[in-house]
């Protein structure tokens, strides 16, 4: 699994890993717009075309999301100096997990803002403990 | 058209936000410094082709 991420990544698998990573929470907060509009707290424009897009945009998450994480357990595994890290990202994975369950199945739909907004605030946690250093140069 | 609209600025988003990411990594990158930490290839990529990055290889 290591040596196909490092093919694909040409060797790369950080840097492929912050693209994709900064792209998702890019989506990520574009959704937390998308919902406010669809629950009418930003009246920009109506519900309906915001809700499809945030629907539309959250399956586009979903597959980055999981290639990112797979990716990363691939090339990097669990590093202690990276728990945080390591235990946002798998509670993200729990909560979309959830969150994909809620919205197929329509029980608990009262719970999906509150499921995004802890799904946006663990996709940022997950970013903010790697993608800031790693595009900085440091370590 | 709000449809279309709103799914134009997601993929504005995502333009924009590759553009200004890979602007910070690569041989042309705005910060010399290499990747570091959880991810820092950079640095063995370049070591490794005698200094020249994977995409000049291409």
């Amino acid at each position: 699994m290591e040596d196909l991420v490092d093919n694909i990544t040409r060797g790369n698998p950080g840097s492929v890993k912050a693209v994709l990573a900064s792209v998702v929470l890019a989506l990520a907060t574009y959704q937390l717009i998308l919902a406010a509009i669809g629950y009418r707290r930003l009246p920009v424009i109506d519900a309906a075309p915001a809700f499809l897009t945030h629907r539309a945009s959250g399956d586009a998450i979903v597959v980055l999301f999981v290639l990112v994480a797979l990716a990363c357990v691939a090339a990097f595994g669990f590093e202690d100096d990276y728990a945080l890290h390591g235990w946002a990202g798998l509670a993200a994975a729990v909560v979309v997990a959830l969150k994909v369950g809620v919205v197929r199945s329509g029980v608990g739909s009262r719970a999906l803002p509150y499921l995004g907004v802890t799904l946006f605030a663990l996709l940022a946690v997950t970013w903010l403990t790697v993608t800031p250093d790693f595009l900085a140069g440091e370590d | 058209m709000q449809l279309f609209g709103s799914v134009a600025v997601a993929l504005a988003i995502v333009a924009v936000t590759i553009a200004l990411v890979t602007a910070k990594l690569g041989p042309n990158a705005e910060s010399d410094d290499g990747g570091g930490g959880h991810g820092g290839d950079r640095q063995e990529q370049q070591q490794d082709n005698g200094g020249r990055s994977g995409d000049e290889e291409r």
